[in-house]
């Protein structure tokens, strides 16, 4: 380091401290704090609770505040005594402060304090009824004043001041009745009631709550109502369509099998006719088969070597009469043709199945009888649904007991010819799902809708009364919901 | 070969052509068919003016027909349209001309008295059948039970037309309730079935509920407030006295059901907030618990061969119904629909429950059979409840509650099908009806 650079760094430590060193020196004569406001004081004295009591009287007006008034305040004892010493504590205030308070106007009369009296007691507030040994005093005898209210002290009060008596009610008692004996079940009762006004009040709420469901209810009710009989409406007009479709449907099938029956019967006259024409065929064909026999009898006796052979070459060789015939005319063919068993077996392509037709069988005709009776032909279902409708729209499944109502019966019973039931032929053919008596009730209530439904006589064909003349109705229950 | 081929044609002809004609040379077989659909509608009878006294015998008379219509069953054939009514009680029927006024059932009937005792003796006959329906019966009684002697009629009028069980003769407890909801004055009463002969049970001076009519209907259980508690007490019906079965004071018991044998008694007990059922000797007073659950067990009626009971508990959450018997185990869920379940009853034929289901703000009344299926809702109203059976277990008795701030209960009865529903005539509102058994 240079001398030079030594000797700056002196000058400068030098200046800063010497700088440092004025600031220290002047600094305090021009930052001097402000001095601080002097602290005021002053004096206070304090009062008892009895000074503060009578100044508090005082000023709500209670009475004039006598001028020892504080002397009297601070003694327990309300005498009234006017010439009272000032207290000696040295807490209370002094007496010359006080004496520059007011004087009391003399004239003013003395307070009415009926209000600090003391009172009657209050009957119990109580919903019981009252008990009878309290007597009501007429009004007459209560106008005294309770010996109570007399005796109550009168802060400030002087004797000889005349103080007016308190307002009093014409119905107050003269002597406070003895408090009774509360009711052993008082509090049980008194519960109870407040149990029962509660639950006045729950039934109130409940009974707003319900009168609004009820006419949430209503509305619903009609709301479903009107559904209802739409609904029904809709049923009604359904079943009138299935009656009306159902009836369709039971012409339509009787209409099927009246043109089925047509169709059969053009159909087997079809196929007599063709019988009878290839026969005649046949027949021609075996006549000229014989002829020919006659004619030319040893071409099959050279063509024995190949019975097939010769035969097949006989009638495709032939005048072509015969040709395509059925194995049957072969067969018959060859019969004829007096070789007996050893008739030459047709050929394989001959026993090919050929179409087979099927053809109902016609029912057979009136002619049929049964001891006398008309059988004629099967009831048709039409019939035979005329008769379960015309029994099942008189049973009454309503009357029928729990047990019948599970309990399914077959009727045996006989038509007379004019279609009327005949009682004495009605019998329990069968029955299960129920007990004997069951059954015998459930039997009961079957027989009397065939009876009734059939007093004028069901409406079936005379003509095949032998098919009818014996009935047996199953009635199943089933469908009856318990 | 040959006979092979021409005997076979000439045989199949002889069959195809024979065959349909056998039975036709024999016996035809008989005409089958198969009814399983009917009508419901009720049965026509014919009730025409009894003989005999003439003012007593239309009073039994009038009776008669209202029982048998009351059950929808039947329907009277209007006098009007009546043919001459025979002239002497035994004298024959005219069966044809009942016929034409479509009479399905006629009766026939002549009422006697003599002093304070009265005699009533019936026929019934089947129209349709030309005879009579079961033999002609006579009963007996004072005159001042004239109401009986026509139940009796009634019953076996009813018994032999629809195969069920009597139970006209038979009579309901009940309790009327007067006075405002807010301090309502409830006694207990019996009447006949029908609301007629209602005799006072006690007289409204303490809170009563639910009575319950003993097997053999001398007695009637019901829940007392005598002592600001609720308790059981039995009521002797002849004598009209009553004396407490429970006396716990730390307890409550309610909802009492008597067993068949009328020995025991199940019970609701609520202690410290929970109530599980009880069963009680009546003789001895002996009594142990049947369920122990901290859920609400309540409302439980036997079943008629009294091995076991149904009660309402809410252990699963929701009220439901269970069943279990009387030597212990486990309860088994019987109800499982939407819904809460309570006061069910065990039909006296042992074969359904019937119950009070609510559904959201609607209440039904409804049967199952006691394994829970085939569930039906008989009614459904803004308030049903307390169902109780007739003692042919086809008649449901309940009490209605009308709707609004001057609703009141009402008895109603339905039958099992869900039909004929209909108010009992009672011109004071009445609620808990229990249903007692057939009158000797």
């Amino acid at each position: 380091m240079s001398e030079r650079e030594e000797r700056i760094g002196r000058w400068v430590s030098g200046v800063a401290h010497g700088a440092l060193i004025l600031w220290a020196v002047l600094g305090g004569a021009l930052f001097r704090p402000q001095s601080l406001p002097p602290i005021r004081s002053t004096q206070v004295s304090t009062i008892s609770g009895s000074e503060f009591e009578a100044l508090a009287a005082a000023s709500r007006g209670a009475g004039p505040v006598a001028p020892d008034a504080t002397a009297v305040a601070s003694l327990p004892t309300p005498t009234g005594d006017e010439g009272a010493e000032a207290p000696a504590s040295s807490t209370a205030p002094e007496a010359r402060d006080v004496a520059e308070l007011a004087q009391p106007d003399a004239a003013e009369p003395a307070p009415d304090l009926g209000d600090f009296a003391a009172r009657e007691p209050v009957a119990v507030a109580s919903d019981l009824a009252q008990p009878p040994a309290v007597q009501t005093e007429s009004p007459a005898e209560s106008p005294s004043v309770p010996a109570a209210a007399e005796t109550a002290p009168r802060p400030g009060a002087t004797p000889s001041l005349e103080a007016p008596a308190p307002p009093r009610s014409a119905l107050a008692l003269a002597v406070s009745p003895r408090p009774q004996q509360r009711p052993d079940d008082l509090v049980e009762a008194f519960n109870r009631r407040l149990a029962e006004r509660e639950a006045a009040e729950a039934a109130a709420r409940q009974a707003a709550a319900e009168r609004e469901a009820e006419e949430r209810r209503r509305a619903e009710a009609a709301e479903a109502e009107r559904r209802a009989a739409a609904e029904r409406e809709a049923e009604e007009r359904r079943r009138a369509e299935a009656a009306e479709a159902e009836r369709r449907a039971a012409a339509e099938r009787e209409a099927e099998e009246r043109r089925r029956a047509e169709a059969a019967e053009a159909e087997r006259r079809a196929a007599a006719e063709r019988e009878a024409a290839d026969r005649r065929a046949l027949e021609d064909a075996l006549r000229e088969a014989q002829q020919d026999n006659a004619g030319a009898g040893g071409t099959d006796t050279a063509s024995t070597g190949d019975a097939f052979g010769g035969d097949r070459q006989r009638i495709e060789g032939g005048d072509g009469a015969s040709a395509g015939l059925d194995p049957l005319a072969a067969a018959l063919a060859g019969a004829l043709s007096g070789n007996g068993g050893e008739a030459p077996a047709p050929d394989a392509m001959q026993f090919a199945p050929s179409g087979i037709s099927a053809t109902p069988l016609p029912e057979p005709q009136n002619d049929a009888s049964l001891g006398g009776l008309p059988v004629g032909a099967p009831l048709s279902l039409a019939e035979r649904e005329g008769l379960r409708m015309a029994i099942e729209r008189c049973w009454n499944v309503g009357a029928l007991s729990v047990e019948a109502a599970q309990t399914s019966v077959t009727v045996a019973f006989s038509l007379g010819p004019d279609g009327v039931p005949e009682p004495a032929s009605m019998r329990i053919a069968d029955f299960h799902g129920g007990s004997p008596n069951a059954a015998q009730q459930a039997f009961d209530v079957a027989r009397r809708a065939i009876l009734m439904c059939g007093r004028a006589g069901y409406a079936l064909p005379a003509e095949k009364y032998a098919r009818w003349r014996d009935v047996e109705v199953s009635f199943r229950p089933g469908g009856v919901e318990f | 070969m040959f006979h092979k081929l021409t005997l076979a044609p000439a045989l199949a002809a002889i069959l195809a052509v024979g065959a349909p004609a056998l039975p036709a040379m024999g016996q035809t077989a008989p005409l089958r068919i198969e009814i399983t659909d009917g009508v419901i509608e009720p049965m026509s009878i014919a009730i025409p003016a009894f003989h005999g006294d003439a003012e007593l015998a239309a009073r039994v008379r009038q009776v008669v027909a209202d029982n048998l219509t009351g059950t929808g069953l039947f329907r009277e054939i209007p006098a009007e349209a009546h043919p001459a009514r025979p002239a002497g009680f035994s004298d024959a029927i005219s069966y044809e001309e009942w016929r034409a006024v479509n009479a399905q059932a006629l009766v026939t009937a002549e009422v006697t008295q003599a002093g304070e005792d009265i005699s009533v003796r019936f026929r019934l006959f089947d129209v349709f059948t030309g005879q009579p329906q079961g033999d002609g019966m006579q009963f007996d009684a004072r005159a001042a039970d004239w109401r009986r002697a026509a139940h009796k009629i009634a019953d076996q009028i009813y018994t032999r037309l629809t195969g069920e069980r009597p139970y006209f003769d038979s009579r309901v407890a009940f309790v009327q309730e007067t006075g405002p909801k807010n301090a309502r004055i409830k006694r207990i009463g019996v009447m006949d079935y029908d609301g007629a002969n209602i005799r006072w049970m006690t007289d409204g001076a303490s809170l009563v509920l639910a009575p319950k009519f003993s097997p053999d209907g001398r007695q009637i259980l019901f829940t007392s407030y005598d002592s600001g508690f609720p308790q059981i007490r039995l009521l002797d019906v002849a004598s009209v006295t009553s004396r407490p079965l429970t006396q716990d004071p730390g307890a409550m018991a309610f909802a009492p059901a008597f067993s068949p044998d009328g020995r025991r008694i199940a019970y609701s007990r609520e202690q410290g907030g929970n109530s599980d059922i009880w069963l009680m000797d009546v003789a001895t007073g002996g009594q142990r618990p049947l369920t122990n659950a901290p859920s609400i067990e309540t409302s439980p009626s036997f079943s008629p061969d009294g091995s076991r009971i149904v009660f309402e508990s809410d252990r699963s959450g929701t009220p439901q119904l269970y069943i279990m018997g009387l030597d212990g185990g486990e309860p088994q869920r019987i109800s499982f629909g939407d819904g809460r379940y309570g006061t069910p009853a065990w039909s006296p034929r042992g074969d359904m429950i019937a119950f009070t289901k609510r559904i959201g703000d609607r209440f039904h009344i409804g049967v199952m059979r006691t394994d829970g299926s085939g569930e039906k809702m008989l009614t459904e109203s803004f308030l049903d409840e307390g169902p109780t059976w007739a003692p042919n277990g086809r008649v449901v008795m309940f009490t209605r509650v009308t709707p609004g701030g001057t609703g009141e209960p009402r008895l109603h009865s339905v039958d099992i099908t869900g039909r004929n529903m209909r108010p009992i005539e009672l011109d004071f509102a009445a609620s808990d009806p229990s249903w007692g058994p057939l009158l000797p």
